[in-house]
Order: structure tokens, then C-alpha cells, then sequence
């Protein structure tokens, strides 16, 4: 329990951290008050390269970035510029530190800052400083500390524009520079490969509790088709008894459980002995003179003039029930079907369960810390649900005293009963694929029977 | 009052008409499944010679891309998931399904980078953006093959609706249609859509012919994988889960009164083996493979999910904005606009006699698909109702007519390729009115031996015994 409540309180936690720098939809458009490009002075661009640049750093915000350029030409004397601008040497800049590049960008940022929200410090700055000798221009980006994770930026897809710039720079181009820098930062915005997300520290804590819950859980879906295996292993110790069954019970004995089909033959065959009759309505009559397992069942349904309603025949699965549960007790004690299918049923069910539990236990967990192994217990886990069900669904109670039974009961059986056998065997097949305005008679008659309505 | 008697054949004994009927059974199905493979064959031979010379289409550049996101799977908590652009933008199922294509075909999955739309045609030129010829004819020739088994499995939801004419009208006008050819041979997603919508019309058909826990969620599934392909999918769980409501209350409220059934749940509620428990199980399956098909989703699934329908709905105005000439302002206008591109631009009946060399008849009868399917439409809503709410007849019809509402809903441009969810179903439909119309000379049925007279109707008002 305390395990248990440790992880929660972990989740909680882990949970109030976003996976994103910033709340929301980082791709949607943003506005931010910081102007998209200024340049020292104004006069540095021509209005063609000034709107053409404008328009990639639209496009970037529109991309859900905060970008902002500033081109600074070092020969203004702008009063906005930064003192640490001014103080940068007049040629060579290629040969500035990364603390004097970063204390130049920071200045700048300290003076105007580009961000989403007042001191969120959450944007993108390119800071382009052109000296008198335009060749050695060089191009600085500052990443707000809060910026990234941002859509598919990562500083080093960033970083990946300056030599782009530069090329364009060392032919003293530096609108086109400053462009083309930008259309692969565009891009990289929608269509570079990001960094992988990384664990926070409470996320590694919560990877290393999901460790065993992951184990634990895919050993419980392991366990389902192995128990189930075992417990089909396990042999009965009721000998066959040498009564006489019926067609429907060996029909049963065939199909491995007391399946709605046999019922439904036992109807048939009461529509053929006229005991019981459709009607037009869909209903069905009862004979008063005719006793029988489906009519004694059908009979507290019926009005006083026998007439089984629609809406019964609907139901009529759940209401010949007892039929069936009647018959499989009475195959069990006889050996002819497994005494144990309840309590198989139960055990595989109770795994299931189990399952089923720690999947649910797991999965928040599992996907907040990104545990891939936790994935792979969840995996495992559902396949193993899906196996029982499977089983629970499908699995035959007969036993091999049932098959000799049965055996025994084909070779003797008259054709009548092999009739009514195969009535309740192939029942299913018949009704499978049919429908349509071709569906004969029979067809309709046994679906309707089945209690499936429409055909 | 008199009991009537059987007028059974004195030769005869009950369910000796089973082995008959199993013998003439099996025979049918042999047939369905060569009918069915022919129609594959033909299918995907007729797609696949168009391939190579089908026009580039500059989306095929996005769906290649995003081939990887396959293998990505394996790793779900990966980049590839992240809140991303590409990520965002697109539901996964279409990327997994080229992915694989091209798995099966000997391609890797690192293939170009994705088309920028906002480049020009030289820059994506320049920086390879175009996909390489081999992964392209991959990709192509992959639909190519899924549109074969479209044609396939469109012949089995109508013959199992109705008959083989049908089927086989079904599957003459989906392949003849020239939409649907242009689809399926580019590598694109919406092939893949129409191969689940056709997967869940014969899901649907045979669990509610004989409902399964199995088939339910099959058909929940499907819907979450149509969901991950194309969003508006995801509202064929609302008609199913409706009808199942009713059923189920229906259930309900005769166990409510008739408290001799044991097979109940709790407080007398159906088993859950219902019908009734399993059409209401699919919009949470549905909801459940598409969160879980699509990792970006995982760890905000609702959140994230919003932030893609109202991408989606930016991405519509930007389209709506640049593209005068689809723009649709209204769900009647788009309902016109719909009208007007299936009945005479993307008109199976008009390819048909273009071929013949008969333009003009192709022209005055192009409508003809529309026709079709409307008739083929109100014949499954006419027989539904009168089957009752459990037919399979009703349940097409519901998925169909919702499938269509939900695309003219949200349309805002007119794209063609938004026509193809719609086009399933009237490809179902159409198949639906032929095999109608052609069943009384398709022969009745042989009643074999359980000749079953109906009873008289008794003495007393009938109504008044049901509801008793």
C-alpha cells in the first residue's frame, strides 16, 4: 500500500511537469510585443531584403516561435545598441569567446527582452553584427533558457544555421545571409528531428518503481495461457457412465459446451412434432397439449392463449438458459464434460482480473516516467487478457469419456437423430453467412429462433 | 382454439434439411471467396498498371516520409512523439500502413524528408524533398494491392447483404470509378481508409447476423483505426453505440417485467453477451486503439487531441483561404457541392461509358451512381425498418448516411479526396440497389424438408399479448 502510494504521490508530481517549455500548443501562431526585426540603422537593408526577412520571422511565430532579429551594423551609433555592442572589436569577430558572444546576446535581452510572457524568458534571438568589412559579419543566437524543448528545435539545429549565414556572409551578402539562415531555421521548426525527451529526476524515480510493477504485469499476462494450459491438462477422474444421451447432448458433447445452438435444435424440433408454432407476428405458439424442456421454459412467457411474444422470442437465449445449465450439470456428472469448468472459469477469470488491475494500476504511471518496459508489460498483459477471453469463450468442456460417448452414440444412433445431431452442430454454419432477399425460409426460421431477430 | 397442425412431408424428419443446406452452404462459399479473389486479382492488376504512369501527387512526398514512424513504434516515447509539427498534423494509421507496404517490399524505412509546402517547388527539389522512384512505385504499388482487397471485401458486404450481382456491381463500379483509381495508385493514406471502412461494413453485417465479443471489438477497433487515419470516422461509434443503447433498454425493460430470466447481469440488466453491450463497447474501443495506436497522444491524450482538431480546423481555413474554388460556406452547399463532383466529375457510370467510347450516353447518365445509391440507401433503411433495429440492413444504412453528415459537417473546401469515406458506402449502396432489384430473378430459395405453415393469428389482439 505504501508502494502504492508512493507512486501516486510521484505521478501527481511528475504530472505538474509539462512536457513543453511553455503551456498549450507550442505550433499555434504567437504574438509577442518584441518587433520582429530591427536593424541599426534603419537604412541597413534594403526594403525588399527588410520584408523578405520579415516574412520568415512571421513564419516562425506563426510557427508558435518567439524569433526576433536584430542586425546591428557596428559603425551606428544608435542610442538602443547595447554598450557591450559597441565594445566588440571593429574587425574579426570570428575570434570572440562564447562568454563574450553570450554576454553581448544577454545584454541585449537584458535591454529588449523577447519573450512570450514578462519574464518568461522563453525566446529566440538572432543577433547579427555587421562590421565595416561586411565579409566577416557574424550571426549570434541567444536561446531564452526557457525556450526550448520548441516543436523540433534543438540548439543544435539552431546552432546548424550560422555556417549557412556565414557562407553567405564571407561573400558580403548578409541579407541573403540572414535569410537563408532563417528559411533552415524555418524548417527546422516543422520538420527537424527534436531531442529526445528527458527523464526530470522524479521521472527517473517513478522509471525505477515502474521497473517490477512492469515485470509483475507482464507475468500475469504470461501466467493466463499458462494456467489455462495447465488446468486443460488436468484430467478428470469421472468415469464415463454407460446412460443413454439424448442427440442434443451429444450435439453438446461435439461442440464442447451446451451452446444456444442446441436449444435452438430442441425448438426446431418442437416446430416439427407441432408443439410449438411460429405466428405471424413473430411470436410463437405453444400446443396445450405438448410438454417438453423448450415448451415447459417457454410456457410463464406465453399469454393465456399461448402466444409467446416477439419481445420473448428476442430474449429467448436468456429464457432457455436454465436448459442448458441443466444439461451441462447433468454431461459433467456423467463425465462427459469436465466437472471442474466453473472453477477453471473462475481461475482464469481471477487472473484476468488481475491483469487487467495492474494494467490500469500501471498505465499512468508507466507513460509519465516513459517507461518503454512498462509498455512492453501492458503489451503483454493485453495479450494475455485477450488469450483467456479467448479461451473462456471457446475452450471445450468435453472430456475423452465425452468423445467415447459420443462415439458410441453415432454408431448406433438412428438417421432421425443423427438429424437432429447435426441440427445443433452445423446450426451455426447455417446461419453464419445468411440474409438478404434470398435467405430461404429455414434460415430465417433458425435465426429467428436463435433469438437474433432480423435476419 | 383449434391448435393447427404441421403440415410437415411425411417422408421427411426434422433437420434433414441441415445436411442439404450445409452441402449447398459450403458450395456458396467456395463460390463467394473465388468470386471475392477474382475481384482482387482484377483489382489489384488494374490498379498496379497505372502505377508508373499515374502523375506525381506532392503529398506522396509526406506519406513516404513518415513511413519511419513504423519502426518509431518500438520506440514510443521516442523524438518521433513529440509535439511536433509533423507529429501533430496527422493521425499515424496512414503512415504505418506505407510504412509497412514498404517493409514488405524490401525498403527501409529512412526515405525523403517531407515535402514544405511553403517553399517553393525548387527548394524541395533541392533539398530532396521528392521521394526516390523505388520508394515511390513501393508505396504505389502497396495501394495499389489494398485497393484490390477494397474491391474485394466491398463484393462481400454486398453479397452477403443481398447476392453476387450485387457484390459484383458493387466491386464494377468501385473499381471504375475514377476517383477511387486515382487513389489507389498514389501513395497516399486513403486507401487504407477505405480498406477499414470496408472491413467494418462486413464486421458489422456479421455481428449483428451473430453477435461476438470478438467481431464488437473488431468493429471498435476498426473505427479507432479509421479515426487514426482520417478523424471523422470516429463518429460511426455514435450510430453504433445508439442502436446498441436501444437494444439494450429494450433488453432491459423486458427483463425488468419478466423476472423468470436467469441470465442476467445485475438489477436485471442483459448478460454480457448482449448485442446490445457490444455495439455500446465501440466508441470506448474506438477511443482506447485510437489513443493507443498513436504515442503522441499518451501523455495528454484529451489535451493533445484537442490541439489536433483545432490544427485541423486551421489547416481547413488556410485551405479555404487559398482555395476559391472549393470553398463550401454551408452543409448545403457542401451537400451540392457533393452532389454535383460525384454525379458528374467523379461518376463511375460516366468512366464506364467514356470507355465504351459512348461520351454523350456517359454524359446524360451520370447521375446514375447518385441514383443508385440513394435507392440502394433507402432500400436498406426500407427493409431495416421493417427487419426491426437489429438487422444489418439499418446499421449500413445509419454507418453510411453518418459517414457522409460527418464529412459534409466539417467540410470547408471541397477537397476530392474527402469524397472517398463517403464513396464506400455509396459503392455499398449502389451494389445494395442492384442486388435488390435483381432478386426476384435470382430464384427462391428451396424449402427443403420443415415445410412450417404459420400459425393462425390468435383469437385475441395480438399487440395486446406482446405487450403483455
Amino acid at each position: 500500500m505504501r508502494a502504492i502510494t508512493i507512486t501516486m504521490l510521484l505521478v501527481m508530481l511528475a504530472l505538474t511537469q509539462s512536457a513543453a517549455a511553455r503551456d498549450g500548443d507550442t505550433l499555434v501562431p504567437i504574438e509577442i510585443d518584441a518587433p520582429l526585426l530591427i536593424t541599426f540603422p534603419d537604412s541597413l537593408l534594403t526594403e525588399n531584403d527588410f520584408s523578405a526577412i520579415e516574412g520568415r520571422i512571421r513564419e516562425a511565430r506563426n510557427s508558435g516561435v518567439p524569433l526576433a532579429v536584430r542586425v546591428v551594423d557596428l559603425s551606428a551609433n544608435g542610442q538602443d545598441v547595447p554598450r557591450e555592442i559597441h565594445q566588440l572589436p571593429g574587425t574579426d569577430l570570428s575570434q570572440l569567446t562564447q562568454a563574450q558572444i553570450n554576454g553581448t546576446t544577454q545584454a541585449w535581452i537584458d535591454q529588449e527582452p523577447v519573450e512570450t510572457t514578462p519574464g518568461a524568458d522563453d525566446g529566440i534571438l538572432l543577433l547579427v553584427i555587421v562590421p565595416e568589412d561586411r565579409t566577416q559579419t557574424q550571426a549570434y543566437w541567444r536561446i531564452g533558457p526557457n525556450a526550448l524543448p520548441l516543436n523540433s528545435l534543438t540548439a543544435g539545429n539552431i546552432a546548424a544555421t550560422v555556417p549557412t549565414m556565414e557562407a553567405q556572409f564571407k561573400q558580403g551578402f548578409v541579407a541573403n545571409g540572414v535569410y537563408q539562415g532563417l528559411l533552415e531555421f524555418g524548417s527546422n521548426i516543422q520538420f527537424g528531428v527534436p531531442e529526445r525527451r528527458e527523464r526530470t529526476t522524479l521521472q527517473d524515480a517513478l522509471h525505477t518503481a515502474m521497473i517490477p510493477l512492469a515485470i509483475i504485469t507482464a507475468m500475469a499476462g504470461v501466467a493466463i495461457p499458462l494456467i489455462a494450459w495447465r488446468l486443460g491438462r488436468k484430467s478428470t477422474n469421472v468415469v464415463a457412465a454407460t446412460e443413454t444421451l439424448s442427440a442434443w447432448e451429444i450435439a453438446a458433447i461435439e461442440i464442447g459446451r451446451v451452446s444456444p445452438a442446441v436449444t435452438t435444435a430442441m425448438l426446431l424440433e418442437a416446430i416439427h412434432d407441432g408443439s410449438v408454432r411460429p405466428t405471424d407476428g413473430g411470436g410463437l405458439l405453444l400446443s396445450p397439449e405438448h410438454t417438453g424442456p423448450v415448451v415447459d421454459v417457454l410456457r410463464p412467457f406465453a399469454s393465456d392463449h399461448g402466444v409467446v411474444p416477439r419481445a420473448a422470442v428476442l430474449e429467448i437465449e436468456g429464457i432457455t438458459q436454465p436448459i442448458r445449465l441443466e444439461m451441462e450439470d447433468h454431461l459433467a456428472s456423467i463425465g462427459a464434460f469436465t466437472d471442474r469448468a466453473r472453477t477453471d472459469r473462475t481461475w482464469i477469470l481471477l487472473l484476468m482480473g488481475i491483469a487487467t488491475f495492474l494494467i490500469a494500476l500501471g498505465i499512468v504511471p508507466i507513460v509519465v516516467s516513459m517507461s518503454a518496459l512498462g509498455i512492453l508489460g501492458i503489451v503483454v498483459a493485453v495479450l494475455g487478457i485477450t488469450w483467456g477471453w479467448w479461451w473462456l469463450e471457446h475452450r471445450s468442456y468435453t472430456t475423452e469419456a465425452g468423445t467415447v460417448m459420443m462415439a458410441a452414440w453415432l454408431e448406433t444412433a438412428s438417421a432421425a437423430d443423427h438429424n437432429r445431431f447435426n441440427l445443433a452442430v452445423h446450426q451455426t454454419f447455417l446461419i453464419e453467412q445468411t440474409g438478404g432477399p434470398n435467405t430461404s425460409a429455414q434460415m430465417k426460421l433458425v435465426r429467428h429462433l436463435r433469438g437474433l431477430g432480423a435476419h | 382454439m383449434q391448435f393447427p397442425k404441421s403440415n410437415r412431408l411425411t417422408t421427411t424428419v426434422s433437420g434433414g434439411w441441415v445436411g442439404e443446406c450445409t452441402i449447398a452452404r459450403a458450395r456458396i462459399r467456395r463460390i463467394d471467396l473465388t468470386i471475392a479473389l477474382l475481384i482482387f486479382a482484377i483489382g489489384f492488376g488494374w490498379y498496379l498498371s497505372g502505377v508508373e504512369s499515374q502523375d506525381y501527387h506532392l503529398d506522396e512526398s509526406r506519406w513516404i516520409n513518415r513511413a519511419h514512424y513504423l519502426e518509431d513504434l518500438a520506440d514510443p516515447f521516442g523524438p518521433t512523439w513529440n509535439h511536433q509539427y509533423l507529429t501533430r498534423g496527422q493521425p499515424p494509421i496512414g503512415s504505418y500502413s506505407i510504412g509497412l507496404g514498404l517493409v514488405l517490399q524490401g525498403q527501409d524505412l529512412e526515405t525523403n524528408p517531407a515535402y514544405d509546402f511553403r517553399r517553393s517547388r525548387e527548394w524541395n527539389q533541392q533539398h530532396g524533398t521528392f521521394p526516390s522512384h523505388d520508394d515511390l512505385m513501393a508505396g504505389r504499388r502497396w495501394n495499389a494491392f489494398l485497393g484490390g482487397v477494397s474491391a474485394a471485401l466491398l463484393y462481400l458486404v454486398v453479397r452477403t447483404l443481398t447476392n453476387p450481382i450485387g457484390g459484383i456491381t458493387a466491386a464494377v463500379f468501385f473499381l471504375s470509378n475514377p476517383l477511387e483509381i486515382w487513389y489507389n495508385r498514389i501513395a497516399l493514406a486513403d486507401t487504407t481508409l477505405t480498406l477499414t471502412l470496408s472491413l467494418l461494413y462486413l464486421a458489422t453485417i456479421h455481428c449483428l447476423r451473430r453477435p461476438r465479443w470478438w467481431l464488437a471489438i473488431a468493429m471498435g477497433i476498426l473505427i479507432g483505426l479509421g479515426g487514426g487515419n482520417k478523424f471523422t470516422p470516429l463518429a460511426l461509434s455514435i450510430p453504433l453505440a445508439g442502436i446498441g443503447g436501444i437494444i439494450l433498454l429494450r433488453s432491459w425493460w423486458f427483463r425488468l417485467r419478466n423476472s423468470g430470466i436467469q441470465d442476467t447481469l445485475f438489477w436485471h440488466l442483459p448478460p454480457l453477451s448482449h448485442l446490445g453491450w457490444m455495439l455500446i463497447s465501440t466508441p470506448f474501443v474506438a477511443l482506447a486503439t485510437f489513443v493507443a495506436s498513436y504515442p503522441y497522444l499518451w501523455p495528454d491524450p484529451i489535451r493533445r487531441t484537442i490541439y489536433m482538431l483545432n490544427f485541423r480546423q486551421q489547416e481547413m481555413d488556410n485551405q479555404y483561404r487559398l482555395n476559391p474554388r472549393f470553398q463550401t460556406d454551408s452543409p448545403l452547399e457542401s451537400l451540392h457541392m457533393t452532389y454535383n463532383m460525384l454525379g458528374n466529375t467523379w461518376s463511375s457510370t460516366l468512366q464506364i461509358f467514356q470507355w465504351l467510347q459512348l461520351d454523350r450516353i456517359g454524359d446524360l447518365l451520370s447521375q446514375l451512381d447518385l441514383w443508385l445509391a440513394i435507392a440502394g440507401t433507402l432500400a436498406l433503411v426500407v427493409i431495416g425498418l421493417r427487419k426491426g433495429i437489429r438487422s444489418p440492413e439499418l446499421v449500413i444504412a445509419a454507418l453510411i448516411v453518418f459517414q457522409m453528415v460527418t464529412v459534409i459537417l466539417s467540410m470547408r473546401v471541397a477537397f476530392e479526396r474527402y469524397y472517398l469515406p463517403i464513396m464506400v458506402g455509396e459503392f455499398v449502396a449502389i451494389g445494395c440497389a442492384v442486388g435488390y432489384a435483381v432478386a426476384p430473378l435470382m430464384g427462391a430459395p428451396r424449402d427443403i424438408d420443415l415445410h412450417v405453415r404459420q400459425a393462425d393469428p390468435p383469437a385475441t389482439p395480438t399487440s395486446q399479448e406482446v405487450l403483455s
